[in-house]
């Protein structure tokens, strides 16, 4: 007779469940210790403090601690949804970091036993109760199951204010981070960590912050201190980044004047300490530190951090926020907000400084403003690249409408005088340190070229002095060798000389530049009076056939050097433009055919182009690759002009790369060049062309000359061809599709 | 008589400003709704001295403030020993609200570049020095009035608005919304905190007709030119500029701010009168009448239907690209010569 039995079933859960979730789920140990200083991020501590050593290691937060209820419900509890539940913490509202309610078994990881001491405010007894039980993971994974291991604790309440927080003490240590690892665990917490913190203006600043301190629910930040055992001090993380800045400035305010102070590399004396008598009107209390991170090689490496993660960060936390009183102003530094208009002013290329101090303080001369490569505004920081806190205390407009006053939508300050004074100063370090920097790199790269030109120096002095003293070379080779290893060495010191001349060379033909582009404004204003006076003699030629001729001819021709006006004016525009890569060749000698193309028609002259759509141009200056362009198809109808007889004529322009290399040549139908001036016809004031009656109004003979100096400098070559079938002369220039601006 | 608008040009030359006194002069007295004045200055040093013609500007701000209705400013204020700038006054003009047209006294190039056609967006309105100036002038300070006075019509607590919903409003088209969010750049159009400011009201206003004039009315997509109309519907440019042509979609032309600097229409209205047939077909059912095919420009052969904002040529989708950053989004039917793209994009 069949028998039925109802009960129930439960899981039981193995103790070996632990292990799974700590040494398997995190089986590297840096993760354990971002998980566990996690947890206390979560808990709304101010701080962590982690220190390793030889025999054990504790991690101690100042959170809000564990109730006994908490540490059931919570701790003991495996996998619990809380965190994913609570979205934002319990005080400061942050959002929560752990998600998967395991991090604590992480500890695990790192050693054998750990030891809880928990301290939190137990609301049901209205007093502060400290916690402590220590987990043996051995001898609870040697339980059947996780339910029967009973892991004793005990609870004090005590009668008395007690400071919150919690203490992990992991000992038995299974092993100690390498140095790869510390750097690693640096990086997984740093996104935890306060950027703008550390630079609170310190103890001994006039400017009042301490109002915020009181604030309950401010978020104090989280700050992290590593202590390694052995160093010294403990580390704070968010500080220990912020260090890595190319520049940084911070004003105080000391009575009646501003104390600037500017850094660099030396990050401990600075290389500016400047009073600044204030300009405009009172803004009261200030102090303001900035930090400059421009992307640069080298600028994380070596750094104990990794470097990716660190610009990462800079970049997560970027901007200059403004605290009145402690609380934070808003809009100032956040995402797109750009309240010191240095991104707007970058993007649009000012040279001009902005602030009326750096006008004053730091004049730029003409020259300066000028030349590209060192007017600092053309270069100065930006938003991204900056993480910077101002500090004042507004007057709430007490004082007559003066003062720094909140606006009434707490959107920012009202624009008054004092705004625009705390515009100015701000404004000011940004640019002055766009100024130290800029002149920095410019003296880092003359030292570096230098330092190159001294090595090879030396290297030839080593190898002369190798073959003087080789007693197996014989003396008349040693002669030889020593006469033409001296040749060298000399020859690099003229190459130095030749690199002065061809730098003083290149700034008197940009004096010539400015000229140039007078004459194109000229001429814009020359072809539009003609335009007008065409517009008028429209009116009135009625029936004079000659006039309606003369005036289609005028049209044509202002159309024409209108189109090499626009041609010049972008090509002015466009001449310091930055490298860029990935363009295609192509439309570059299109467009110089479209700027030929009324002299091509009006001669009967065929400008034909033989370049695939996918080859791209070489890594060089796009105005670069057009002038060279230029050059030779200019020079290929010069040489038809100047053939008595024309007929079907062509200028073929191809190009074409290599693995390696780039490649462009112009062939031309024109008068040919004669095999015995071949040679010549690089050098400067050479020319073919000067006795001949030429519309191109040719015979400078500069153009080839700076072809091939423009192609040096590429590091690449030109030379005249073996011209292809029909044509009479071929140009070939190859340019290494790798430069130092990248590669194409 | 009706109100009083007065157009303030700027140049240092005395025969533009007559010039263009006088072509003002001649488009106003057509309109008898409004009584145009207008004053020019020419502002030079003579030695240490000034003319005074600064001191008479200002005086005007102060006590006119409310009847200048544009400033006509010369690009180039530098030919007699320079006092002021072209930018001071577009400054000046920001600062109050105030409207400005810049002129260029120099050449007009064959086709717009995209380095040009992408410059200048909320600062002032750019025109070319041709015996058309004060003409275009006078139509635009119109435009702006009408934004202007329609704008003082608005009853509601504008600050809880957007700026493209305000818009809609002035334009009559409140169900266009949506649409004009999408002509949106990235400079902003800030909405004052309650009308009874009359500067931040103009500023306002004058931003939006900047916006209007320089961003929606240029780029096709919402509201469409001559050209990218005819491309649109299908009809070649010439054949749809036959009043018997236009006469068929009469129902969609635009009327508004701006209507008289060139012939705009509604793309959503063009859409409901076709119904379904393309345009040749409409022109044909309804006047009779045979149109050719709108081609593209670069192929001359394949079917147009976009707009090149640089040749302001119809252009086929295949022959060109869009979707460029400083191209609005709802700008769907501008677009750009492939090669012309590959030509000048990498280029300042």
């Amino acid at each position: 007779m069949s028998e039925t039995h109802e009960d129930y079933l439960v899981f039981s859960v193995d103790s070996h469940l632990l292990q799974e979730l700590g040494e398997r789920l995190v089986s590297e140990a840096t993760v354990a210790y971002a998980e566990l200083i996690k947890n206390a991020y979560d808990a709304d501590s101010s701080s962590c403090n982690v220190s390793i050593f030889q025999n054990y290691l504790s991690i101690k937060d100042d959170g809000h601690g564990m109730t006994l209820d908490e540490l059931k419900s919570r701790w003991m509890r495996v996998a619990t949804t809380r965190k994913t539940k609570e979205v934002f913490s319990r005080s400061y509202e942050r959002v929560m970091t752990g998600a998967k309610g395991v991090g604590r078994f992480a500890a695990r990881t790192l050693g054998s036993s750990l030891k809880v001491d928990t301290t939190a405010y137990d609301h049901s007894l209205h007093a502060y109760t400290t916690i402590s039980i220590t987990f043996k993971w051995p001898t609870i994974d040697a339980a059947a199951s996780l339910s029967d291991k009973k892991i004793k604790f005990t609870r004090v309440i005590h009668d008395s204010h007690q400071s919150t927080g919690t203490s992990l003490t992991i000992s038995k240590l299974r092993r100690k981070l390498s140095n790869k690892e510390i750097k690693k665990l640096r990086s997984e917490i740093l996104g935890l960590t306060n950027a703008f913190l550390p630079l609170w203006p310190p103890t001994n600043s006039k400017t009042s912050y301490i109002d915020s301190q009181k604030s309950k629910k401010r978020d104090p930040g989280f700050t992290i201190f590593l202590n390694f055992g052995e160093e010294e001090d403990s580390i704070n993380l968010a500080e220990d980044v912020l260090k890595l800045y190319a520049w940084r400035a911070a004003i105080d305010r000391e009575d009646s004047v501003y104390r600037l102070k500017i850094w660099g590399d030396d990050k401990k004396n600075p290389i500016l300490d400047k009073k600044i008598t204030p300009l405009y009107s009172e803004i009261g209390n200030l102090y303001c530190d900035l930090r400059y991170f421009p992307r640069r090689k080298g600028q994380f490496i070596d750094k104990g951090i990794n470097g990716k993660t660190a610009y990462n960060w800079v970049s997560n936390n970027h901007g200059i926020r403004i605290y009145d009183r402690g609380f934070r102003i808003f809009p100032y530094g956040t995402e797109n907000d750009d309240w010191l208009r240095i991104d707007r002013d970058r993007s649009h290329s000012k040279r001009k400084w902005a602030s009326d101090y750096s006008l004053k303080l730091i004049p730029m001369s003409v020259e300066e403003e000028r030349d590209t490569n060192v007017n600092p505004m053309l270069y100065i920081p930006q938003n991204h690249q900056i993480i910077g806190a101002v500090f004042v205390s507004s007057t709430q407009g007490e004082k007559d409408g003066s003062g720094l006053i909140p606006s009434m939508d707490r959107e920012g300050f009202v624009k008054n005088d004092s705004f625009f004074e705390l515009f100015n100063i701000v404004r000011f370090i940004v640019e002055y340190i766009a100024k130290f920097d800029r002149e920095d790199i410019l003296k880092k790269e003359e030292n570096e070229r230098r330092a190159d030109l001294n090595k090879a120096k030396n290297e030839f002095r080593n190898v002369i002095k190798t073959i003087e003293n080789s007693t197996t070379i014989s003396s008349s080779d040693k002669k030889r060798l020593k006469s033409t290893y001296e040749l060298v060495a000399k020859n690099v010191d003229e190459l130095e000389q030749y690199r002065r001349q061809t730098a003083e060379s290149l700034n008197t033909m940009t004096l010539l530049g400015v000229l140039a582009g007078f004459m194109t404004h000229e001429h814009e204003s020359v072809i539009w009076n003609i335009g007008r006076a065409i517009e008028e003699l429209d009116g009135i030629k009625k029936k004079s056939r000659p006039l309606i001729e003369a005036i289609s001819r005028l049209r044509k021709s202002a159309e024409a050097i209108g189109d090499y006006v626009s041609y010049t004016r972008s090509f002015i525009r466009n001449v310091s433009a930055e490298v860029q890569t990935d363009l295609k060749a192509a439309p570059r000698v299109r467009r110089v055919k479209k700027s030929y193309a009324t002299f091509a028609l009006d001669y009967d002259i065929d400008i034909r182009i033989d370049v695939e759509s996918r080859v791209l141009m070489p890594a060089i200056p796009i105005m670069m690759y057009e002038g060279l362009v230029m050059n030779l198809v200019g020079n290929g109808l010069k040489a038809i002009v100047a053939k008595k007889n024309r007929d079907n004529e062509i200028v073929l322009v191809k190009a074409w790369s290599d693995d390696k290399k780039h490649y462009l040549s112009v062939s031309d139908t024109g008068i040919g060049i004669d095999e015995s001036l071949r040679g010549r016809i690089w050098d400067p004031l050479f020319t073919t062309t000067s006795n001949i009656d030429s519309p191109l109004g040719t015979g400078m003979g500069l153009g080839l000359s700076i072809v091939k100096r423009v192609v040096d400098m590429a590091g690449g070559s030109v030379a005249v061809t073996e011209p292809e079938p029909n044509y009479s002369t071929r140009f070939e220039i190859s340019i290494p599709r790798k430069s130092k601006y990248g590669e194409n | 008589m009706g109100k009083t608008r007065i157009i303030i040009v700027i140049d240092d030359l005395n025969q533009n400003v007559k010039e263009i006194l006088n072509g003002i002069n001649d488009a106003s007295c057509s309109n008898n709704a409004v009584e145009f004045e207008f004053e020019g200055f020419t502002e030079h040093i003579e030695g240490n001295q000034t003319d005074g013609t600064t001191k008479l500007l200002e005086e005007y701000l102060t006590s006119r403030y409310d009847d200048i209705s544009l400033f006509v400013v010369d690009h180039e204020l530098s030919r007699k020993g320079r006092i002021v700038t072209d930018a001071v006054f577009v400054e000046i003009a920001e600062a109050i609200g105030v409207p400005v047209v810049r002129y260029h006294r120099a050449m007009k190039p064959s086709s717009d570049t995209i380095y040009s056609a992408q410059k200048e967006h909320m600062s002032s309105i750019k025109l070319d020095f041709d015996a058309r100036l004060g003409e275009f002038a006078c139509k635009i300070s119109e435009g702006f009035d009408l934004l202007r006075d329609k704008f003082e019509s608005l009853q509601d607590n504008i600050s809880r608005h957007k700026p493209a919903s305000i818009l809609a409003s002035l334009l009559d088209a409140p169900g266009v919304e949506l649409e004009l969010e999408q002509y949106l750049t990235a400079r902003d159009i800030f909405i004052p905190q309650n009308n009874h400011d009359q500067r931040a009201n103009r500023q306002l206003t004058t931003r939006l007709g900047y916006w209007l004039h320089n961003v929606i009315l240029k780029y096709p997509g919402l509201i469409l030119n001559t050209v990218a109309t005819a491309s649109y519907l299908g009809i070649q440019p010439e054949d749809f500029n036959q009043d018997e042509v236009k006469g068929c979609f009469q129902d969609a032309i635009y009327t508004g701010p701006f209507d008289g600097v060139d012939n705009f229409w509604w793309r959503v209205k063009l859409d409901q009168i076709l119904d379904g047939l393309d345009g040749p077909e409409y022109v044909e059912s309804i006047a009779e009448i045979t149109v050719s095919e709108c081609k593209c420009s670069v192929t001359g052969t394949s079917p147009a239907g976009y707009y090149d904002i640089i040749t302001k040529q119809p252009i086929s989708y295949n022959e060109s690209v869009g979707d460029m950053q400083w191209i609005p989004p709802g700008a769907d039917l501008t677009r750009i010569n492939k090669q012309t793209y590959e030509e000048e994009a990498p280029l300042k």
